[in-house]
């Protein structure tokens, strides 16, 4: 059964909101899908409890990779850093949400940092996660200064984690909403496994793309491990990844890995 | 001896039409030579012949003797046989924007050359973003970055499997990183730590403490990293824009291959095309800047924006192939003979660049002539310094005023100079010439050839053939109507009127050419086809009767007696003298009465006139002449015991010249010799200290003055003029005139002397000494000598009066 008024049912969407590119990817992603469903967008920023707790070691040292500073941690630095960064994301989330006429909703939810434990803890038809772990990454710091964007360019690129599930198909269509612009284009990941019917599945996928009028381009995952789906997206530059919360390669990896390996946001579709 | 009156054939030099065989100028050849100016084409031909510095010319005669048409005609001849010189294009200067280059090519390759760069600018725009946008730059730039990602995370990941087996984990914070023990994945807080036996916190601070070091060193590595792929970007990016260049300067290299200069200025320009490629990249929407109230504002640290970059200021360029150029500056400001730079308002600040550099007069005449006004030259600020500076330093340096004078701090340019290989001619009156000659030493150097225009010629049968020539090619030139034989001749004697002299002719074409155009006006009126001498006759009276109301006013005066002229009767101690009244464009005679007054002085002639400051010092001089005359003529051995005194009757302006000399002492004599003059006799004529009647100026508008008074009154027959003999040849006299004379109405006398003069003017022998030294009894002569005599020997009587009074009062006192 393919549904056909996703638009009718998907009226929250959720978004983490994170200073870095990937993070302002998926605010991006999320805010013009959030006007193209009409749906409620609502940014979530994480103050991560593990910073507040560790704070009171006296041997530990914050160091700055930029300034190559170094300061000991102290819990009161912290709470203000983070309250700060929170205000900053918030501001981001407004600017965003009125450049293209949404309804928003902003909150600052302290617990571990993680998609996973976000993807657990929020109820939302969609889920748009940009850098959320907890783990230091060179990815998180961008090496040059992002570029201002612009909420009416294009994605350039949508790549779709196509299965035989119900949520998969309301991914396909979640990423088909997105690609009204015909300089986007979709991509449909196939996984790569004997047990699955490709060709059903194709035309499965191929079905609801035509309900679009939609071109798509299908592309078999080399294996069924994390490295597969980094191999693609890698070098076919892939804007944004969209895929249903339960797909078996995201829960064999681990969310948090995905988003970690990963140079561009996902979007989870329940 | 009786003095004869002047024969009528005297008093106007005619010019028979009879000589002339055409019936009108319309027949004549076109007169392609010069006439009456001789030594000016020898000097225009050497000036302009001769290439050595500072051999400029100038061209000095008064204005209107066409100096202009002259010098400009032979510079064009020359001109025409000399190369095209080469074009000139300022260029931006990548190294010092501020000092533009100047490029130096063949005559209309600068046209070229700016097509050429417009056009590899609009190739840039497609051409770099192309290259740039490709599957290969895309890929190859990302490559670079990722392994420096993967580089830096390879080294954290090291230092996070590290702390992992440690049970320590490295996590963000919101300005860095940190290290913090964990237990089942969430980080120990200090009550938790503190729980730990001591053994293990210690454990924990040394292994946190070492991976802190690892950290650290990881960190102090990374911006080498950093570095490291910028430059393999820098790298990339200058060899991905090089190769979309590369073939498109090539090309105009191939076009350009015998133009060294262009060849060194277009690697300049791949260079820097490779350095800035950037700007070649931006959208649409990015090239404008932002925008206040509609203006934008200009882009910071951007310099001379892309397009304007690499554009060629074709500031000189030559597309014809008529030979080195002829220019006249009619306005020559400092900006209009050397150039400028112009600045655009943005914002209030004055931008400027090397495309706004314009050419004076000096760059477009450069190689070729310039011909100038001096004294408009001269009537302009540092114009003429400009102008010096420029020749003295064989180049042209545009430097503005405001920046020569410091007087605007301002973003300025100073553009590289342009060597100067130019004749320049300047235009000007004499006295400008000779001033300049004697307080500008400068001026010598630079200005070695003197063009010298004559304003009169030789009048012979050849030259009124020539002048009649003249005419016919004026009239041509200025599209007028063609004179008949008579008409010419009667332009022809007007021309030695104007003058003032039968035996030569005025080279002033423009006064020529308005008697022209004016008698063509009269012949229109009179729907004649062809001018006539009567339309001649017309012109000239019509343009004396538009000036003349002065005049009338004053003979007017005369004839109602408020002006005081006699002009018949004897009165002793007067005459009638002629002086003239020069009101710019018109001249005129009047009769002025001059008396004389005197008695026993102490040699003293006092002339009025100087007393009240209203004589010139020419006029003194004539006047201190008539002392040394008196006492060396009638009392060289004894002294002059004489005060007289002179005056102007009824002048109220100033009096200059000594034109009037001699009827001064004509009036002292007569004074003297107590002997009335003839007033029905006008005098004019100066006199030297021998007694001899010398030349002066305006002879026939001061007999003309006196006519005109006694016409009025009434012709008697005794009324007449006395001239200087040597003043004959000048006589060139009005028509009715003549004929008044020609009936014996009226006399016009030339004499030598004061003895002839005073014979007309008293109708007494003037004398001269005998055998015995002494003057003949009864003669005028004789009547001065011996008043002159009295006087003396009274003063004499006098002094040794005074004396015999004086020794009696010094012996009293003794």
């Amino acid at each position: 059964m393919i549904p056909v008024t996703e638009e009718a049912t998907m009226r929250h969407i959720v978004v983490t909101l994170d200073a870095s590119e990937t993070g302002r990817s998926a605010l991006e992603t999320a805010v013009r899908l959030a006007a193209i469903l009409n749906a409620e967008l609502e940014g979530v920023f994480v103050e991560d409890i593990n910073l507040i707790r560790l704070a009171g070691l006296p041997f530990l040292r914050e160091v700055r990779p930029w300034s190559l500073g170094e300061e000991s941690v102290s819990a009161q630095r912290m709470q203000r850093e983070l309250r700060t960064m929170a205000r900053h994301a918030e501001q981001m989330l407004e600017q965003a949400a009125r450049e293209m006429g949404v309804h928003w909703s902003f909150q600052v939810w302290r617990g571990p940092a993680g998609a996973e434990t976000l993807a657990q803890n929020f109820v939302a038809d969609i889920i748009s996660l940009g850098g959320v772990s907890a783990l230091a990454s060179w990815r998180m710091w961008a090496t040059t200064r992002p570029r201002t964007r612009r909420f009416r360019e294009t994605l350039a690129s949508i790549s779709v984690l196509f299965s035989d599930s119900e949520q998969a198909a309301r991914a396909l269509t979640t990423a088909c909403n997105l690609a009204k612009d015909p300089a986007t284009s979709v991509t449909v990941l196939l996984p790569n496994n004997r047990a699955v019917d490709l060709p059903a599945l194709k035309e499965k996928a191929r079905a609801i793309l035509d309900l679009h009028g939609l071109p798509a381009r299908f592309v078999q995952l080399s294996g069924s491990g994390l490295q597969s789906l980094v191999q693609v997206t890698g070098t076919s530059g892939v804007s944004i990844l969209i895929a249903e919360t339960e797909h078996p390669l995201l829960l064999q990896a681990g969310l948090d890995q995905c988003l970690e390996v990963l140079s561009c946001p996902v979007l989870l579709v329940r | 001896m009786a003095i004869e009156q002047l024969k009528p054939d005297c008093l106007y030099q005619h010019c028979d039409p009879k000589q002339f065989e055409f019936r009108t100028t319309a027949e004549l050849e076109d007169l392609t030579e010069v006439i009456g100016q001789p030594r000016a084409v020898d000097s225009v031909r050497f000036g302009i012949g001769i290439r050595h510095k500072g051999y400029n010319l100038f061209a000095l005669g008064p204005t209107g003797t066409g100096k202009h048409a002259l010098v400009k005609r032979y510079a064009a001849e020359q001109a025409k046989t000399e190369p095209l010189p080469p074009d000139w294009c300022y260029v931006n200067n990548f190294q010092q924007p501020h000092k533009p280059r100047m490029l130096s090519m063949p005559p209309g390759q600068g046209v070229k050359l700016e097509r050429d760069m417009e056009q590899l600018i609009e190739d840039l725009h497609a051409a770099i973003p192309t290259v740039f946008e490709s599957d290969e730059y895309r890929t190859r730039s990302q490559a670079i970055e990722e392994e420096l990602t993967e580089k830096k995370e390879q080294a954290l990941h090291e230092i996070q499997a590290n702390a992992e087996k440690k049970q320590i984990a490295l996590i963000r914070t919101p300005t860095g990183f940190t290290l913090a023990p964990v237990r089942k994945g969430e980080a120990l807080g200090q009550e938790d730590f503190e729980s730990l036996p001591e053994k293990e916190r210690e454990r924990i601070e040394r292994d946190t403490e070492e991976l802190q070091e690892q950290l650290r060193r990881m960190l102090q590595e990374a911006p080498k990293w950093d570095k490291e792929v910028r430059d393999r970007m820098s790298d990339l990016n200058r060899e991905m824009a090089a190769s979309a260049i590369s073939h498109l300067i090539d090309a105009l290299r191939d076009a350009y291959r015998e133009l060294t200069e262009v060849i060194n200025y277009l690697d300049e320009v791949e260079k820097d095309v490779i350095g800035n490629f950037r700007h070649f990249l931006r959208h649409e929407e990015e090239k404008h800047g932002l925008q206040v109230l509609g203006i934008e504002l200009p882009q910071r640290d951007e310099g001379i924006q892309v397009d304007k970059r690499y554009r060629i200021n074709a500031f000189i360029t030559h597309e014809s192939h008529d030979g080195a150029p002829v220019t006249y500056e009619d306005h020559p400001s400092y900006n209009n003979l050397i150039g400028r730079v112009e600045h655009r308002a943005e914002l209030g600040a004055l931008i400027t660049d090397y495309t706004m550099i314009r050419p004076g007069a000096l760059h477009r005449a450069n190689g070729g002539y310039l011909i100038l006004d001096v004294l408009k030259v001269l009537m302009q600020p540092f114009a003429w310094e400009g102008l010096k500076r420029a020749l003295q330093a064989g180049e042209i340096r545009i430097e503005s005023l405001a920046q020569l004078m410091s007087l605007v701090s301002t973003v300025s340019l100073e553009p590289e100079p342009i060597p100067l290989d130019i004749k320049v001619i300047l235009l000007g009156e004499p006295h400008i010439y000779y001033l300049l000659s004697m307080f500008d030493p400068e001026f010598k150097e630079l200005f070695k050839v003197a063009v010298d225009f004559d304003y009169r010629m030789d009048r012979t049968p050849e030259t009124q053939q020539l002048y009649a020539r003249l005419i016919g090619t004026l009239v041509q030139q200025e599209d007028l109507r063609h004179l008949d034989r008579s008409a010419v001749a009667r332009v022809i004697e007007h021309s030695a009127r104007l003058l003032e002299d039968g035996e030569k002719l005025l080279t002033h074409t423009r006064s020529l050419t308005d008697i022209l155009r004016e008698a063509d006006f009269w012949a229109t009126q009179h729907d004649h086809k062809t001018v006539t001498r009567e339309d001649v006759q017309q012109a000239i009276d019509a343009r004396t009767y538009r000036v003349d109301r002065i005049r009338e006013h004053i003979q007017d005066e005369i004839r109602r007696g408020t002006l005081m002229i006699d002009t018949a009767g004897q009165k002793t101690g007067q005459v009638n003298g002629l002086s003239v009244l020069d009101l710019g464009n018109f001249i005129f005679g009047r009769p002025s009465r001059i008396t004389a007054r005197v008695r026993m002085g102490d040699g003293e002639v006092v002339d009025i006139e100087r007393e009240v400051e209203l004589g010139g010092p020419i006029h003194s001089k004539g006047v201190f002449i008539l002392s040394a005359f008196l006492g060396t003529r009638y009392l060289h051995d004894r002294p002059l015991a004489l005060s007289a005194s002179l005056v102007f009757e009824q002048s109220y302006g100033e009096v200059e010249g000594d034109s009037a000399s001699s009827a001064e002492l004509y009036a002292l004599l007569s004074a003297l010799a107590d002997t009335p003059i003839h007033q029905s006799m006008a005098v004019t004529g100066s006199v030297n200290q021998q007694g001899e009647i010398q030349p002066i100026g305006g002879v026939n508008e001061k007999i003309e003055g006196f006519f005109d008074i006694c016409n009025v009154r009434g012709l008697t027959g005794d009324q007449g003029v006395i001239i200087p003999a040597t003043n004959v040849k000048h006589l060139m006299l009005r028509e009715d005139v003549c004929e008044a004379v020609e009936a014996g109405k009226f006399a016009i006398h030339a004499i030598d002397t004061v003895d002839d003069g005073i014979e007309l003017l008293t109708g007494i022998p003037a004398g001269q000494r005998d055998d015995g030294g002494l003057f003949p009894e009864g003669s005028i002569n004789r009547r001065v000598e011996d008043t002159l005599t009295r006087y003396s020997e009274t003063m004499q009587a006098y002094a040794s009066k005074g004396r015999k009074g004086n020794s009696g009062n010094d012996k009293a006192s003794s």
